[in-house]
């Protein structure tokens, strides 16, 4: 097993940063699954924390200047590690201004990700700050229990209206209720709301469109 | 009305129905009386007066006139209802309280009476959010009984005078003392804490004081803790005018001006702590 990879531009080190962020406010520990092009970020369903699963899946060419993998065997080609998403995301955060970033499986007493940020500094010698984020590597046997997730068939998709917008309602709606319902439509329609004993919130939203999922209409297919 | 455009809410059924083409003009007066869950909403012409109480000790009311709003049209002499001050923020705030340009809320109230909820219909970048806030039984509010005629001192400043004075305040003080007098110190804040005494005089002449009204020396108490939510009206402020009555009470009155340059109200009414030496007597 091998992994080393490096990240030179700046947005799309910002870029990877607001991921590993979101993905460390969303979840203690995740899994991080590499292949030779993509980069997956999973919690899997646990009910007991809540039951909140997330598939998160990343081109690595989009984001790496630099990506080599080899995995536990040729057939397969893939890696699996668990990790703290905090640690992760605490390293990214020396990462700001950093010149190159790079990130590497290594073993250090234990199996680690060793993020070695590159940091300018005026003098012209380069600083470098390194952090190794231990993780654990999931056996092949354990695979199966990281697939993607079945996306059950569903009978209305529709558009997400302006994020900030929604976001707001959601929030001033969680200081209120502690369940919401949404409601949506194939004609573009979508009402958030709650209902408790002090007060009735309904919004609404509008022209929102539905994705033109044609015959595949009951399947997620990915390219 | 055979041909009437109205909704069918049965809006003539209303006893109450503002518009206001900017909802942070109300929400962010509200902010600045919001330190208790409850408030009574009093309704009449002249506007609508929203009345906060702690302790029956301190009264903070806020005062948004029938100008400040687009429409503002009420069928009884006066309404009066109780309602969850949290809850209409939360209502009032739902689209954000971001006021770049471009972020303007609109809102439609609207109450059809005793027993009904109130309902407020806002409206941002064409989405509507529709809430119906239960409204309760109105309690009796504390006259305070403060007139101005038996008003023995009073010191119009501006804000920032004040607001760097409060935020500093030693909060492990039981009581702010207020002196005023037409001599010196003229007039002067000090709090007991732990670390010691503090004084603060600000001189009668100060660019900060914009009148200065004093007839005799006043000293009194005030609990600090029911005085440190006048902070938030404070902050929103332009002016501020400091009143002492022939009993010692307090009125505390906030000029804010709201992002379109009108002018409302806030004032906080503070009873004095009991002087103990003086219930001895």
């Amino acid at each position: 097993m091998r992994f080393r990879a490096k990240i030179i531009d700046v947005g799309c080190l910002n870029h990877f940063s607001r991921v590993i962020n979101t993905i460390a406010k969303l979840a203690k520990t995740c899994t991080l699954r590499l292949t030779l092009d993509k980069l997956y970020f999973t919690l899997s369903d646990k009910v007991a924390n809540g039951g909140v699963s997330m598939w998160c899946e990343l081109n690595q060419g989009n984001f790496f200047d630099e990506f080599q993998m080899e995995g536990v065997s040729a057939e397969n080609n893939e890696i699996y590690l668990e990790l703290a998403s905090e640690n992760f995301s605490r390293a990214f955060k020396t990462a700001q201004n950093a010149k190159a970033v790079k990130i590497k499986l290594t073993n250090k007493h234990c199996p680690c990700l060793t993020v070695a940020v590159e940091l300018p500094s005026l003098s012209g010698s380069s600083r470098i700050v390194t952090h190794d984020i231990p993780v654990g590597v999931i056996p092949r046997k354990l695979w199966n229990d990281f697939r993607e997730p079945r996306v059950p068939d569903f009978d209305v998709s529709i558009y997400l209206p302006v994020l900030k917008t929604m976001k707001s309602v959601v929030e001033r709606m969680k200081n209120l209720s502690n369940s919401l319902v949404i409601q949506a439509n194939l004609n573009g329609e979508m009402k958030l709301k709650i209902e408790t004993d002090l007060v009735c919130i309904t919004t609404h939203f509008k022209e929102l469109g539905n994705p033109p999922w044609g015959k595949r209409f009951t399947f997620f297919v990915r390219p | 009305m055979p041909f009437s455009t109205q909704p069918e809410t049965g809006e003539e059924q209303n006893v109450l129905v503002a518009t206001l083409d900017n909802v942070r003009n109300l929400s962010n007066i509200l902010k600045a009386i919001h330190f208790k869950d409850h408030a009574i909403c009093f309704v009449t012409s002249n506007g609508l007066k929203v009345t906060v109480e702690n302790a029956k000790s301190l009264q903070a009311n806020a005062f948004i006139q029938a100008g400040i709003f687009q429409e503002f049209a009420v069928q009884e002499e006066s309404v009066t209802f109780r309602i969850n001050l949290s809850v209409l923020l939360d209502c009032l705030t739902i689209f954000g309280t971001s006021s770049l340009p471009g972020t303007q809320a609109a809102l439609r109230m609207c109450y059809q009476g005793y027993g009904y909820p109130l309902t407020l219909f806002l409206e941002e970048g064409g989405v509507v959010t529709v809430c119906n806030i239960n409204t309760q039984e109105p309690e009796e509010i504390l006259d305070f009984d403060f007139c101005s005629t038996n008003v023995v001192n009073k010191i119009i400043l501006q804000s920032e005078g004040l607001r760097e004075a409060f935020s500093e305040l030693d909060m492990t003080s039981e009581v702010l003392q207020i002196t005023m007098s037409p001599d010196k110190p003229y007039f002067r804040l000090s709090t007991f804490g732990n670390a010691g005494s503090t004084h603060l005089d600000y001189p009668k002449d100060s660019d900060l004081i914009e009148a200065f009204h004093c007839n005799k020396t006043q000293t009194n108490r005030y609990k600090i803790s029911l005085l440190k939510p006048s902070i938030k009206a404070l902050a929103l402020s332009c002016k501020v005018s400091v009143r002492t009555d022939n009993r010692g009470f307090l009125s505390l009155q906030y000029m804010i001006r709201n992002e379109d340059g009108e002018i409302c109200f806030v004032e906080y009414y503070c009873c004095p702590d009991e002087d103990i030496t003086e219930a001895e007597l």
